[in-house]
């Protein structure tokens, strides 16, 4: 028993990151409507940036962040208003543009840190806690904390300032966001930057608990996939809940079922949910316009 | 009046207006090949090596063309294809000495099944949610390759023994570049054919509207899925063939990658156009030999590549030639 809640509390730990990215691609496909197949490099890439302020010019690492946050928030914004714009609303450019950038920024991450992994500053100590006879992971609890912070960060963002206000009405109905005197073009460039901090968070926190190198994301992105079509890529709690309900799963599914084929289960199990639901299991149903 | 699948006129609608498929005169594509056949003699031979295993990319790039192009269904999973046939053919060939021949058959039959296998789920998918369960589904296979280690040899992958195709073995630069070649021309040969055909037709008519051909009376289901095994098909004899010409599999040469840049070429192409494809697998595989120790240059360049089609000629090259063509001669 007390095993199950090792595992779980483990499993809630990666699904916080899976829910992090999941928060930012749902963020942006609901104000922005593109699937960004590159969030998990653009973290990746801010990440770096955080590590070259950390360890080349020796920062500690809360102050690194403050460069690499403003980096993620450029970045962004920069990305959406050049890249993506100039992309228009049709789906495979749309689809497609994303992977060109996920391509893009993946190789010049290698081309300027290399591709060997290499140690990031540890947040979290890597020891146990004894929680009343139940072991449990210190650096687990951590991200889960920090995740959670964050996730109620942006839920109070989104629904008591003026900008989360503007980004609930653009999701919500472009068109009308814009008849209403907001700018939906700095909407979406904020979509991007908040999406973009939201994926440093989550690269950091890996990095920090595991080691750093281009490809680390590229797992946790595709999980995020699965976490975000649970929410039906247009539901914040779905998005979250997907995202931990998907870590407890395969840590639980991992231990006590089968170590091997517990990714490639995972990755079934979306092309099932999709078949059962195609709008995700808490999307709203879309209905076809003859 | 035929009670059954009506045949689905070539005629073009106002509001999309679909060029007519001219096929190239006999002349030009006899003199393409012909350079073709001449080409490893006026290159060296390690840029042709490099060429061979564009061409299997290229091989499997036309099948998702076609799918891309005709149903619209965008895969991102179609690497997961090339594995399939290109670890079937190499265990036949490994473990029941299989000849290269039926091995290529059994892999085309294979994935074709798998594409059957996620064609059907995914029938009511479109945009990103298709594209993310191909996606899975790539990765998916890719994962169960690596795990079923007694018979793939797991991540390590597993060399492959050297086979022939008649009295022609698959070892010299010169031979591997022939028999692709030879491979190419034919998967192109019968994708066109195939997209000249009603069956064709039908394909493009549910890409166009899924609502409009079911009322025609198409069968949704089975045009859908018979295009993605056909599809499916192509990239299983390319992972073959790859196999053979690079004499090695592992499960991270067919992983998330290699889906990504396979469509990328079918969209650089433009998606639907085989020459489109031919010319873009080509192009965008080869500048990797102007700087081979740079790793992350192939994925740079495919980047590139997607972002400036994208933003200049959305179309992609072959629909872009093709409308070139058009203005030019109409301005004379």
């Amino acid at each position: 028993m007390s095993e199950l809640l090792t595992v779980i509390i483990g499993g809630l730990g990666a699904g916080a990151l899976y829910a992090l990215i999941a928060l930012g691609l749902t963020l942006i496909y609901r104000v922005t409507g593109v699937v960004n197949f590159a969030q998990g490099e653009m973290a990746t890439l801010a990440t770096f940036v955080s590590l070259t302020f950390a360890i080349s010019l020796g920062w500690p690492l809360w102050a690194a962040l403050l460069p690499a946050i403003a980096f993620a928030l450029g970045t962004g914004a920069l990305i959406e208003r050049f890249a993506i714009r100039a992309l228009g609303r049709n789906e495979l450019p749309a689809v497609v543009g994303t992977l060109g950038l996920f391509l893009l920024i993946n190789s010049l991450t290698g081309l300027v840190w290399g591709f060997r992994p290499r140690p990031y500053p540890e947040v979290f100590p890597n020891e146990v806690l004894d929680v009343a006879g139940v072991p449990i992971g210190v650096q687990d609890l951590g991200v889960l904390g920090v995740s959670l912070a964050i996730m109620f960060a942006l839920n109070r963002l989104l629904r008591t300032t003026k900008l989360g206000l503007a980004v609930r009405a653009t999701a919500n109905d472009s068109q009308v966001a814009g008849w209403m005197g907001i700018d939906t073009q700095r909407v979406h460039m904020a979509a991007w930057a908040v999406a973009s901090v939201l994926g440093l968070a989550a690269g950091v926190l890996y990095a920090a608990t595991h080691s750093i190198n281009p490809n680390m994301m590229i797992d946790v992105l595709l999980k995020a996939f699965v976490a975000a079509v649970i929410g039906g890529l247009v539901s914040f709690p779905g998005a979250v809940v997907g995202g931990l309900a998907l870590g407890v799963a395969e840590n639980v599914i991992g231990v006590y079922v089968t170590a091997d084929y517990k990714t490639a289960i995972t990755f079934l199990l979306i092309i099932v949910v999709l078949a059962a639901r195609p709008s995700g299991l808490l999307g709203a149903p879309a209905h076809a316009r003859v | 009046m035929p009670v059954s699948e009506p045949r689905v006129a070539a005629a073009s609608t106002e509001r999309h207006p679909e060029p007519t498929r001219r096929l190239p005169g006999l002349a030009p594509v006899a003199a393409l090949i012909v350079a073709a056949a001449a080409l490893p003699y006026v290159v060296p031979s390690y840029l042709l090596t490099e060429i061979t295993i564009a061409l299997t990319f290229t091989l499997a790039a036309i099948g998702l063309t076609v799918l891309a192009g005709s149903t619209k269904q965008v895969s991102l999973g179609h690497g997961g294809f090339m594995a399939l046939g290109a670890y079937v053919a190499t265990v036949l060939a490994d473990r029941a000495g299989v000849s290269f021949l039926a091995g290529a058959v059994v892999a085309a039959a294979v994935a074709a099944l798998a594409g059957v296998a996620i064609g059907l789920p995914t029938l009511r998918l479109h945009g990103p949610y298709l594209a993310l369960s191909t996606l899975a589904f790539g990765v998916a296979i890719q994962q169960l390759i690596a795990q079923w280690d007694s018979l793939t040899g797991g991540s390590f992958g597993m060399s492959v023994p050297t086979a022939a195709v008649g009295p022609v073995r698959f070892e010299s630069p010169i031979d591997l570049y022939h028999i692709v070649l030879v491979f190419v021309i034919a998967g192109t040969w019968v994708a066109a054919n195939v997209l000249r055909s009603p069956t064709g037709r039908k394909w493009r008519a549910v890409g166009q509207s899924e609502i409009a051909s079911q009322v025609l009376g198409l069968n949704l289901a089975l045009n859908k899925t018979a295009a993605f095994a056909f599809s499916a098909a192509f990239a299983g004899v390319a992972g073959a063939l790859y196999a053979q010409v690079v004499g090695y599999v592992a499960p991270e040469s067919f992983g998330l990658f290699a889906s990504v840049f396979l469509l990328a070429i079918a969209v650089v192409g433009g998606a639907g156009s085989l020459a489109g494809a031919l010319v873009a697998g080509l192009a965008l595989n080869l500048p990797q030999q102007i700087a081979s120790d740079v790793r992350a240059l192939p994925a740079i360049i495919y980047g590139v590549a997607l972002l400036a089609i994208l933003g200049l000629v959305p179309a992609g090259i072959g629909p872009g030639f093709a409308a070139l063509r058009v203005r030019w001669t109409r301005e004379r």
